[in-house]
């Protein structure tokens, strides 16, 4: 044998020894690439899966699914903060008469805002909590007017509530700060589901806007001819609530400045017939030279109907005469034609005499719809308005408003 | 001041009052949860999902 030969047999033997030695190897190598092309196939599988679940359940199914991420650890215990909020936004198409504008607004009804709430169990009776809640309303419908040449409202966040309170089960509710007084949204219990666009507090949709005769001259704004007599709105003060006994709960606040109120309210179920009420004493004379009385009801039953009730006076100190009063219906609907949310209908009237001036009889009529669709959080809202105002010596023209938007919770 | 509106209205609230509690005296009541319509009201948000809120919690 050739030394070459011998050497080319060699270095082929060494080779195919090599190759036979490294087959395990492969063979690991291979299972390996099996396992892995099994396992992205079922990844794969999965997502798919996932998508389709997401096409006939809802793209926002892992956000809401996701809940349980929301989870962070401090050195507190039984405590947690509570982030909500909302963006409520329209178009507002308004004729007063002399004068027809669209309007780009945020709708007051349920202003665009924010909530921080934090809560601590100080035992099992009693906890103690804190609530931030600022809105920001840029163009807000309150604040309109009808000759504006740049957007109302002051383009920063306003208060709303920033207050503590102490609740305790078998005690009741203290609040601290700057926050609801005991008799706010005593005028405004409302079951029709139709309360972010048309509630009691009708100025709301376009409260900014005046009243004008013919030749354009511009009287009282729809907000100064209208009031609920809401209570005290929300105010620096100090605030408690009595536990609920039989579905009554007392309320009374000192105010900032001298003023005080006091509120009862009732929420209970009879039967699938749900029915809410509230009454309110308020006395600003320290303050603001008024007291007043007021109060509503809303009654929804099974089948969707609801009727709402509204009605205050207002005795103002400086004014002799007649006592400034006011009165609301509504008759609402509510049902589920569709799967992904209920539909609300509702009309309403109000009234409101002697408030502007002596003898002024202001009155208001309107429809709308409001459309939810749960799954995006979201109510798509319409709604149609006319407001009066009668006055002795003046012929205003009506103010004819139309709202359309959207309030998304976030 | 308008007493006779005034004394309707005192008539209207004694009404409701003494209505309601009528009702939760005679009637099998359950309470009933309401959240006021100034209040962000309860229910799914967009991102915040069914809880409508992003809640923090200490476990």
């Amino acid at each position: 044998m050739k030394s070459g030969n011998f050497w080319t047999w060699k270095a082929s033997v060494l080779a195919i020894g090599f190759c036979l030695a490294s087959l395990p190897a492969q063979a690991q190598s291979v299972e390996e690439l099996r396992q892995q092309i099994e396992t992205l196939n079922k990844r794969l599988d999965q997502l798919e899966m996932q998508k389709s679940d997401g096409q006939t359940t809802g793209d926002l199914a892992p956000a809401a699914g996701a809940a349980g991420d929301k989870t962070v650890t401090s050195g507190n215990e039984r405590v947690k903060l509570s982030v909500s909020g909302q963006v409520n936004r329209g178009v507002l198409f308004v004729d007063n008469g002399p004068t027809e504008e669209f309007f780009h607004v945020d709708n007051d009804n349920s202003s665009t805002r924010v909530r921080f709430i934090g809560e601590g169990k100080f035992n099992d009776d009693v906890t103690v909590g804190t609530q931030i809640e600022v809105q920001f309303e840029s163009n807000s419908t309150a604040d309109i007017r009808i000759d504006q040449d740049s957007p109302a409202g002051p383009n920063s966040f306003t208060e709303r509530k920033l207050e503590f309170f102490v609740d305790s089960e078998t005690l009741g509710r203290l609040w601290v700060g700057q926050g609801d007084t005991a008799s706010n949204s005593t005028s405004e219990v409302d079951l029709s589901g139709t309360d972010v666009v048309a509630y009691s507090g009708i100025a709301d949709m376009a409260g900014g806007i005046a009243f004008a005769t013919s030749g354009n001259v511009l009287g009282p704004r729809i907000n100064q001819a209208f009031n609920n007599f809401d209570g005290l709105s929300r105010d620096d003060r100090i605030r408690y609530d009595t536990p609920s006994l039989a579905g009554f709960t007392a309320s009374a606040s000192a105010v900032d400045g001298g003023s005080w109120d006091a509120a009862l309210r009732f929420a209970g179920d009879f039967g699938g017939i749900k029915t809410v009420a509230a009454v309110a004493y308020a006395n600003a004379n320290s303050r603001q030279g008024f007291d007043q009385v007021n109060g509503s009801v809303s009654v929804l039953l099974p089948m969707g109907l609801n009727l709402t009730g509204a009605a205050g006076t207002r005795d103002i100190s400086a004014r002799s005469g007649d006592d400034p009063m006011t009165y609301y219906v509504k008759l609402g609907y509510r049902f589920q034609p569709f799967d992904f949310g209920e539909t609300a209908l509702g009309i309403d009237y109000g009234k409101t005499d002697d408030l502007a001036a002596m003898g002024d009889e202001f009155m208001t009529y309107g429809a709308f719809a409001v459309q939810r669709f749960d799954q995006i959080g979201t109510e798509f809202y319409l709604a149609v308005r006319n407001h009066e105002l009668d006055r002795s010596g003046t012929d205003f023209d009506d103010v004819f408003a139309v709202l359309s938007g959207a309030r998304i919770k976030f | 001041m308008r007493p006779m509106a005034r004394s309707i209205h005192w008539v209207l609230i004694g009404l409701v009052v003494s209505t309601m509690g009528l009702l939760a005296a005679c009637a099998e009541m359950r309470p009933l949860e309401y959240r006021e319509i100034s209040e962000i009201q309860a229910g799914p948000g967009l991102l915040s999902g069914e809880e409508g809120a992003f809640t923090f919690k200490i476990d």
